[in-house]
């Protein structure tokens, strides 16, 4: 029997190490196809040019452009609002019955289909507030997409910090805003500064939200202002694949702008990972 | 007097810290062995070598035999597994599993099965329900529990005090039939009264056992070892009867700690 | 008696609670309002869901909705409005993804909790988390141009972008949500446990199989529901993969349509205040439901049978 007992755990955990693998090569496959089919085409031009000829020509000019703006908007609405409502959260209210409901509020609305986000900016944004299909639509319906990320991800920072640094501080004295503005968040902000990285990379690679609100498929020139029409990269690639005018031929195109949108995530992405480690081991948390 | 352990030349490294120092003894069967000494002084990673568990610390290197019933266990081709089931281990943080208190002492039988002779061989069977409850039961009243636990054996093992948690991480290592037992030092996260409790039992299962304690308490040394030995900083400096180690210690160290003249 | 106080910038009495200084009340009123204004928002999505499905419960015929299996709003003269191919559609794709991922989502999770060295964990975790940040329409993508190729090779399908290619995708990007929750699930089992199992001459894989699995339990189920939530609410992916045929079936190698899929297609074409229109918004509603039970039922699963240590 401890023969058996022995071969079961080799046995198994063989297949386990084979489960890590497939996941391994999973990634390692995606990326190697997006690259090697987008790198043929990617170059300066690519990246700086208006498209031209019915998107089957020149470059992604707009596309990126407008995912910049979106990112723009994103940082400048929910991240202060995001970050204020976790330091209220934590510090003013941590056990009342509003902070009990927020959080299953926020964890909830983690997981609403980001297609549901879409309906909601399309009645509000668009309709009602009579914003129109502009940037300031799709923006404010991607700051409130990634509201309760950006609320999670700063509340478990500014909660990860150890009350030891808070009573410290107060028993010498300090008021409350002091300590929180002294001691809690200097301790809080690599989290918290992670946490935006990650919440405004969710946001670039968004294409649903975009699509109820929006995002044009092809224009000639930069939106002047953020009531103006724009491109997005994570559409670009969609509409590109799915509905241009002759699907074979931009191909390359497609993977282009596929590659362009994965590194400028992923490089937020890993932007994000090297901080956390670097500050983990500072801070030792 | 027959030697159930004999360590010869034993050395424990950790990366570059050199924790254990040569540690050469032998271990009496059916007796109350303590080892003792300040913190720091080696005698947990000594008794951990005992089963392999320093096996589980990456980084640890160890040299030297340790040898149980005229094997090295630290040979290549003996199953720690079955180490581990001959020697049995109780920690200083009573450590049940979140089970019912019957699984929890059913747990180890169940894996290893039944011995059985047919046709010369030694073959390994599942216990029957029967078998089990017997084994539980059994258990539980060498360990000093049953009487305590016997009405709610489904109740979570988590749910009983700590000196009743001790008991019942004892009466799961008795469940796979050791022969020989360690704690370290099980009784320094209980209070005074269930500490005394697993004080008598120690010295009960020495009918049946070889036990050898860790303890920092010398008093406990005292109370219930037949032998002792003196741990400091790597090296076992003195080992003898407990009575003479502490009435007449032949080493300077020895009796600087037994003094109190010590860390 | 009074505490005698070191005069320090002319203040001497003790300070008490009610007279904070302006700055301290100026500063809370401020972060109140930033909180509000999140609940706010966050209200709203409901409530907006609701505004746009209402009118819908007048137009259509209810039971029809959520019993009609044929999904064709866009004919001229009779749009028929069954929600049940959309349904099928969703079900399909994601239980599909959940039967590949959760095995492999597993395995990994065990590997990295309990056997992978700290070198490797360095690397693995990285690759799950960037794993986890690509963006959907990149996965669409793959599964459009590159996946469909080889299914179509394998299996010799009707249409190469059947339910087959958008599960197989799907299942990809749910291994890595089920990977780190259920890993920090098996982390926060104690060591001594594990001690206290191969101390009692247990292997290794016993000891995971007895102690730590059900011990992590709710984690790991916590994992597992979590993952097919977000596998339910996914659009690009399933838009780009599963070929968006909206005629109600259960073959895997055939076309379907997800809901998800259903609103950003339809969207395109439908107008402001029209039927279509908030048929759609109920459609929106209907999985806003479904993945709020599911969150639910995640955070239910891991309070109750969460193991205190």
């Amino acid at each position: 029997m401890m023969l058996n007992r022995r071969a079961t755990e080799i046995a198994v955990f063989s297949m386990f190490r084979g489960c890590a693998l497939l996941v391994v090569l999973a990634l390692v496959v995606l990326l190697g196809y997006i690259a090697t089919g987008g790198l043929e085409r990617l170059s300066i031009e690519f990246l700086t040019e208006m498209p031209r000829r019915a998107n089957t020509q020149g470059g992604i000019l707009p596309a990126i452009v407008g995912t910049f703006y979106l990112m723009l908007i994103v940082l400048s609405i929910s991240v202060p609002i995001g970050v204020m409502s976790a330091i209220y959260l934590v510090e003013y209210e941590q056990s009342s019955w509003m902070g009990r409901v927020f959080k299953l509020a926020v964890y909830n609305l983690a997981g609403v289909p980001s297609i549901v986000y879409g309906l909601l900016g399309l009645s509000i944004f668009v309709a009602f507030l009579g914003l129109g299909f502009s940037l300031i639509s799709a923006g404010l319906t991607l700051s409130i997409m990634t509201l309760p990320l950006m609320i999670s991800s700063a509340r478990e920072a500014i909660a990860a910090v150890p009350s030891t640094v808070r009573e410290a501080s107060y028993a010498l004295g300090a008021t409350k805003w002091q300590t929180i503005w002294h001691h809690v968040l200097p301790y809080a902000l690599p989290g918290i500064f992670t946490g935006i990285i990650l919440s405004v990379s969710r946001a670039a690679g968004e294409t649903a939200p975009l699509m109820l609100t929006g995002v044009a498929m092809s224009l000639q020139r930069l939106p002047d202002s953020f009531f103006d029409s724009f491109m997005a990269l994570p559409y670009h690639v969609f509409y590109m694949a799915t509905q241009s005018s002759d699907l074979l031929a931009t191909r390359p195109i497609q993977y282009a702008t596929a590659l362009v949108l994965l590194l400028l995530v992923l490089g937020m992405n890993l932007v994000a990972i090297v901080l956390r480690k670097r500050y983990r081991d500072k801070y030792r948390w | 007097m027959m030697t159930a352990i004999h360590t010869d030349d034993l050395h424990v490294y950790f990366d570059k810290n050199h924790a254990l120092k040569g540690v050469s003894m032998d271990i009496e069967m059916n007796k109350v062995t303590a080892v003792i000494g300040p913190s720091g002084c080696g005698k947990s990673t000594f008794i951990r070598c005992i089963n392999r568990m320093n096996d589980l610390i990456p980084g640890c290197m160890v040299k030297g035999k340790v040898m149980v019933d005229g094997d090295d266990i630290n040979d290549d081709d003996v199953d720690v597994v079955d180490v581990r089931r001959r020697i049995g281990m109780v920690f200083q943080k009573p450590n049940p599993f979140p089970k019912s208190i019957y699984e929890n002492v059913a747990y180890g039988p169940r894996l290893h099965g039944v011995a059985e002779f047919a046709d010369g061989k030694v073959r390994r069977r599942k216990h029957t329900k029967k078998e089990l409850d017997e084994i539980v039961e059994h258990s539980l009243r060498r360990a000093a529990l049953w009487d305590e636990v016997k009405d709610r054996l489904e109740k979570s093992g988590t749910s009983l005090s700590g000196g009743q948690q001790q008991r019942l991480c004892i009466a799961r290592t008795l469940a796979v039939n050791p022969e020989i037992i360690l704690f370290d030092e099980p009784c320094s996260a209980l209070d005074p009264i269930a500490t005394a409790k697993i004080e008598d039992l120690l010295v009960d299962l020495k009918k049946d056992y070889t036990v050898v304690i860790v303890t920092h308490s010398m008093q406990q040394a005292a109370r219930i070892s037949d032998r002792t030995a003196f741990f400091y900083l790597g090296d076992l400096i003195e080992m003898g009867d407990t009575k003479q180690i502490f009435e007449r210690p032949q080493k300077e160290l020895t009796e600087q700690y037994i003094t109190g003249r010590m860390g | 008696m009074a505490l005698k106080l070191r005069k320090e910038g002319g203040r001497r009495k003790l300070r008490k609670n009610k007279h904070l200084p302006p700055r301290e009340k100026a500063i809370q009123l401020v972060l109140t309002l930033a909180t509000w204004s999140s609940v706010i928002a966050l209200a709203a999505v409901f409530g907006e869901l609701l505004l746009g499905a209402l009118p819908a419960f007048t137009a259509i015929n209810i039971i029809d909705f959520f019993t009609g299996t044929v999904w064709n709003p866009s004919h001229p003269l009779y749009p028929l409005y069954g929600i049940v191919p959309l349904f099928v559609g969703t079900m399909m794709v994601s239980f599909g993804a959940a039967l590949i991922a959760i095995p492999i989502g597993l395995g990994c999770s065990i590997w990295l909790a309990e056997l992978a060295s700290p070198r490797v964990k360095a690397i693995f975790k990285p690759a799950i988390e960037m794993l986890a940040g690509i963006p959907s329409v990149i996965f669409g993508f793959f599964a459009l141009v590159v996946l469909s190729e080889w299914i179509a090779v394998v299996f010799d399908p009707v249409t190469k972008l059947n339910a087959l290619n958008g599960a197989i995708m799907l299942a990809v990007m749910m291994v890595p949500i089920m990977v780190t929750v259920a890993e920090d699930a098996m982390n926060a089992v104690p060591m001594n446990l594990r001690e206290a199992s191969l101390a009692l001459g247990a292997t290794r894989w016993e000891t995971i199989r007895h102690v730590v699995v059900p011990a992590s339990l709710s984690g790991v189920v916590a994992a597992i529901v979590l993952a097919f939530g977000r596998a339910v609410g996914e659009t690009m992916t399933v838009l780009m993969a599963t070929g968006n045929a909206t005629l109600l079936h259960f073959d895997f190698l055939r076309s379907v349509q997800t809901m998800t899929a259903a609103i950003a297609i339809d969207f395109g074409e439908v107008e402001f205040g029209s039927e279509h229109y908030h048929v759609l918004f109920l459609v929106g509603l209907v999985l806003f439901i479904i993945t709020f039970v599911i969150n639910f039922l995640a955070e239910w699963v891991t309070r109750r049978y969460r193991e205190e240590y």
